[in-house]
């Protein structure tokens, strides 16, 4: 456990789009109890989405992104226990609701696009098939509707709907991804989550589906949260990006101002991972050293082992998010506000 | 990020590689192209790298340079030695006849000395005679390859399969050590173990000698699987995607690597990957493939910067790049890459690309060298 | 040609013993305790060898504990309860057999050691002592149970273990090597599929001048191999696309070295769980044998046993201690080494653990 935290008085909810955050997260918490010990796999993450945003979560294998996905929309399962913080949709307390509250939550405003999408669906039942099984799930109606609506999604996803009688192995990567999608739209949620949507598939095919995701979101103005590893990508697309590390969330900023003006010191050494495909070519390192053991995390800040900068207080204390500028935030001791840290 | 750009005699080479293989039932036999009339150049101390999307042949062209597939047609240089695996009808029906001729005239001896009836001898003798005409052509192929594996080596794409989950690190180590004849004794075998996992910074090497992989992380399979490959002192190293499963700060510290290997024992590499952004940071060339054929070839900053196939134009335009701003790009091009069969005649990219022409459907555009070390395959420039 | 054959089935007999100690050793010699693997196998020989017995139920054991070291991390399976509970059992019968001679108070095949079909007592009219009554000659089922215990044993871990090598050498050679190969032996193993097993080994069994023991484990061990090698065959499919294989080739590992040391290590739990079952299989079929009477009567097994108490109505004359005793031992042998198989499963597949949750 850590010695000394501060328990820092949570930011001013940003300022963005319509004012209103679609969806709060405050300090969630979330463990898992395996034989070996427990894995403290999401620590006081906060954050706010608000309507008709992108919001990228950014991190690597293990920092706990997907986990905060299915806290989100409650699927988590034992070992896994969310232990703290809340969690409010729209007003609603998504933490407290029971098994047929959640039904009825589900899919209506909040749907998720899982990590291997292709591999989610089912080989034995057709595509159709499958849409109509999601609207049946979870907001019941009469079987010629059902199908008239899945044809509908079909079209919007740009899928012919000759073909919604298809089976999923006769389907391309990219079709099964967009009929991922279709099922997700299906009653016109207010957010999407996508985990990692796009990771499985060729660089062409991620741009179409990229393209064709951006579209969908203006033309129906629900809010994203996308979650992946390749950061070149969120920032294309993203509003907002958060980065997470060990658990923790980071940094937080627009888009742009990540990649231009990355403080936390770990978000600088990953925009230094990235190879750029145009611009001056550059000696880049990666950052030494492996992610920590969540079991046993390192004390104060997660990250201090693989800093360069680390300075005595980065292992006794443990940094929490806090404005270092105007719509930036960032978890590092070394930052002073309206930060001054790092030449890029 | 290369040395000098004289290349000189290039190591390993391949010269009109062909690979087909047989798909479909009893009923429907088609023959997929997965690699089509492949020119490509590894050159001492230099990278050159192979760019596609999945289904493009890449992974086809590595493993047949690796010796584990045959090829259909063109052939496999090393040094100047064809080094191609082929299968040759012929020689094995000739084998064939040649055990079965020996095994009945051994039957024929032996049924005159012992008691059992004469056909069962005879074919006990045949069977026997096969069994160890195959197993003796075998072991030939095997002393064959085991020359070109002392030199050729690979590190494939995912850490976990490519180490048996059975062995320790140590073992792993050990045993392309011994195969290959380079150690004297138990202690010249602990130290040179030692000294491979020292060169890919895998220390403390005590602790790592006796590691499972599960123990391990991804970056640190992936730099046991290059120790493995670095065992026998290879002049080439294959690497099929060798970073794509790894997390992205990882990459880099496995790249750097390749790259110091590269300068300090000029080794060659093959760097095999869907990611344009990588193969312009780490390879002196790249060559990029669609559906079997390669398509294009220069240096990687020409190519990048500058290029010139309209595949490879798409490729560029649908990488992601934050500096050219948020949301721009235009997409020439849509639709995936397809499975060329036997059937299947003219440019494949023809039905997808912006600039088709009449005769892109008709026949497959010969090479047209641009200027110095630039090549196309495409009407465009013909 | 039947000599030929009957001398066949002798020098096997005499050539167990050596032939495990000679090979035990060779597979495991790169382990750090080899050498103490050799001192425990000469050690157990010996001892029995001094005991009287033949070495036969030797071959079988030593051959477990090589698939048990070498293959698996045997301490892991100490610590499985369902593992544990088996392999008590599983010892004490193994002791029992090894000791039988010293247990048993009677001789086995003796007429007249009590009255007839008399009931389990602790003193009889003359004094002696029958735990578990006796039969209608007057055999002593006690004697003969322990005694039974060795056949039996040493049956079902020869054959056992027969059969698993047969099933290894043609189901991975035909799963690996391919192509023309493969088709000739999967259509041997189909061959002998379909072949029904138990009319051949009864035709067999009577062709053979003596239907001695060793018999029945050669005959049962060329029937019964087909199933395992289809299975095994299967699996190797599988690993024979793995990476780690294409790496050893690329690396230059020669082909046996790789179905030895690659494959045949990743198939574990396959392997041991075939090995089981195969056991189980050969310890209800001897006594099948036995007990429609196409064993060597005057051999002791539990299968000799229930023929008896069959064909001395003791179902009619209520005698339930001349069959309950064998049939009991045969159930507990077999769920010995099914919860062993259990264990084993749940080690090297941790997603069947019941014994703590498993991380995400």
């Amino acid at each position: 456990m850590t010695t000394a935290s501060l328990q820092e008085s949570q930011p001013a909810p940003e300022k963005a789009k319509n004012h209103w955050p679609l969806l709060s997260v405050r300090n969630l918490e979330v463990e898992y109890h395996i034989r070996r010990g427990i894995v403290k796999a999401v620590d006081m993450v906060s954050f706010e989405i608000a309507k008709n945003e992108v919001f990228g979560l950014a991190g690597e294998s293990g920092c706990g992104k997907s986990t905060i996905a299915h806290s989100v929309t409650r699927i988590l399962k034992p070992p896994a226990y969310i232990t703290g913080g809340e969690i409010v949709f729209n007003g609603i307390d998504i933490l407290k609701m029971r098994d047929e509250q959640l039904r009825g939550f589900r899919w209506e405003h909040l749907s998720i696009v899982f990590q291997s999408a292709m591999n989610a669906l089912n080989p034995v039942l057709s595509v159709g098939a499958q849409i109509i099984d999601a609207i049946q799930a979870h907001k019941p109606m009469n079987k010629r509707a059902a199908r008239e609506r899945a044809k509908e999604l079909l079209r919007t996803v740009g899928i012919d709907v000759k073909r919604i009688d298809s089976y999923p192995h006769q389907l391309s990567g990219g079709m099964r991804q967009r009929a991922v999608i279709a099922i997700a739209l299906a009653l016109n949620p207010e957010m999407i989550i996508m985990d990692e949507p796009t990771t499985a598939l060729d660089v062409v095919v991620q741009k179409q589906i990229i393209r064709e995701i951006q579209e969908l979101q203006q033309a129906f103005g629900f809010s994203i949260m996308f979650i992946t590893h390749d950061l070149s990508l969120l920032v294309e697309i993203s509003d907002r990006i958060g980065i997470m590390y060990a658990g923790e969330l980071v940094e937080m900023a627009p888009a742009q101002t990540i990649f231009g003006n990355p403080q936390h010191p770990y978000t600088f050494r990953l925009m230094n991972s990235f190879p750029m495909i145009s611009g001056a070519r550059q000696e880049l390192f990666g950052i030494a050293g492996s992610p920590p053991d969540l079991i046993s995390p390192p004390p104060g800040c997660r990250f201090h082992p693989r800093c360069e900068s680390a300075e005595p207080i980065c292992r006794e204390t443990v940094p929490r998010l806090r404005q270092i500028g105007e719509n930036h935030q960032a978890a590092c001791h070394l930052l002073k506000k309206e930060g001054d840290y790092g030449q890029k | 990020m290369g040395k000098n750009n004289e290349f000189g005699e290039p190591i390993l080479e391949t010269r009109n590689l062909t690979k087909h293989f047989v798909a479909g039932g009893a009923f429907s036999r088609t023959s997929v192209k997965a690699v089509q009339e492949a020119d490509l150049q590894l050159y001492k101390g230099h990278v050159t790298a192979l760019v596609g999307e999945s289904g493009s042949g890449k992974s086809t062209i590595v493993r047949m340079l690796a010796q584990l597939y045959d090829a259909t047609d063109g052939a496999i240089l090393f040094k100047g030695l064809d080094v191609t695996r082929r299968r040759d009808d012929n020689k094995i029906l000739a084998d064939l006849c040649l055990d079965a001729a020996i095994g009945i005239s051994i039957g024929l001896v032996v049924s005159f000395f012992v008691d059992f009836p004469p056909l069962l001898t005879m074919a006990i003798c045949i069977v026997l005679s096969l069994v160890f005409g195959y197993m003796f052509t075998g072991w030939q192929n095997y002393r064959k390859a085991l020359n070109y594996r002392r030199r050729v080596q690979m590190v494939f794409q995912d850490p976990f399969s490519s180490l048996n989950p059975v062995h320790r690190v140590r073992h792993t180590l050990e045993r392309p050590l011994k195969i290959h004849g380079k150690v004297r004794g138990r202690k010249d075998l602990s130290e040179k173990v030692d000294a491979l996992l020292r060169r890919v910074s895998l220390a403390p090497v005590e602790e790592f000698r006796s590691k499972f992989p599960h123990q391990l992380s991804g970056g640190q399979r992936q730099r046991v699987a290059i120790a493995r490959a670095l065992a026998v002192d290879p002049e080439v190293i294959l690497a099929d995607e060798p970073v794509s499963m790894l997390d992205v700060s990882i990459r880099m510290g496995i790249l750097n690597l390749m790259a110091e290997l590269r300068d300090e024992q000029n080794i060659a590499f093959l760097y095999v990957t869907h990611d344009l952004a990588s193969a312009r940071y780490f390879a002196d060339r790249i060559l990029v493939m669609y559906a079997g054929y390669i398509v294009e070839s220069a240096l990687s900053e020409d190519l990048t910067q500058n290029p010139q196939h309209p595949y490879t134009q798409l490729l560029l335009s649908a990488v992601p790049d934050p500096a050219r701003g948020l949301r721009t790009g235009e997409l020439e091009a849509v639709g995936e890459i397809p499975v060329i069969t036997v059937a299947d005649v003219g440019c494949p990219f023809a039905p997808r690309c912006p600039r088709v022409m009449e005769h892109c459907q008709k026949a497959m555009p010969p090479v047209t060298q641009l200027d110095g070390e630039r090549w196309v395959r495409c009407y465009l420039y013909e | 040609m039947k000599d030929l054959v009957t001398g066949l089935i002798s020098l096997i007999e005499i050539l167990q013993f050596p032939l495990g100690i000679v090979i035990t050793p060779l597979i495991l010699r790169h382990k750090e305790y080899t050498r103490w693997v050799w001192v425990a196998g000469a050690a157990a020989g010996g001892a029995l060898a001094y005991l009287g017995h033949t070495a036969a139920p030797i071959g079988g054991i030593f051959l477990l504990m090589v698939v048990w070291f070498y293959l698996l991390n045997p301490f892991s399976l100490l610590q499985n309860r369902k593992a544990v509970l088996g392999i008590v059992i599983l010892t004490m019968f193994i002791v029992v057999a090894v000791f039988a001679d010293q247990i048993a108070p009677y001789d086995p095949q003796q007429m007249g050691t009590g009255a007839p079909h008399g009931p389990p007592t602790w003193e009889d009219q003359r004094g002696n002592m029958h735990i578990f009554g006796t039969g209608r000659t007057g055999k002593d089922i006690f004697s003969q149970t322990v005694v039974g215990a060795r056949t039996s044993l040493a049956v079902g871990f020869g054959a056992g273990t027969i059969i698993i090598t047969l099933c290894i050498i043609i189901g991975i050679t035909a799963g690996y090597v391919g192509g023309f190969v493969d088709e000739a032996l999967s259509l041997f193993t189909n061959i002998f599929l379909i072949i029904p097993g138990l009319p051949l080994i009864i035709v067999v069994a009577g062709w053979v001048s003596r239907p001695g023991p060793t018999t029945i484990v050669l005959v049962l061990s060329f029937t019964s191999w087909a199933w395992g090698a289809r299975v095994l065959r299967s699996q190797t499919l599988v690993l024979r696309n793995s990476e780690f294989v294409a790496a050893a080739r690329v690396s230059g590992e020669s082909t046996w070295r790789i179905v030895l040391f690659e494959i045949l290590p990743n198939m574990t739990s396959l392997v041991v769980s075939s090995w089981i079952g195969a056991v189980v299989f050969v310890i209800l079929t001897e006594a099948t044998l036995a007990y429609i009477g196409l064993g060597n009567p005057s051999a002791t097994s539990w299968g000799g046993t229930l023929y008896w108490a069959r064909n001395d109505q003791a179902l009619i004359t209520h005698a339930w201690w001349t069959f309950v005793p064998p049939g009991a031992c045969i159930a507990l042998v077999g769920l010995s080494l099914t919860l062993i198989n259990y264990g084993i499963d749940e080690i090297t597949n941790p997603r069947l653990r019941t014994e703590g949750a498993k991380a995400k």
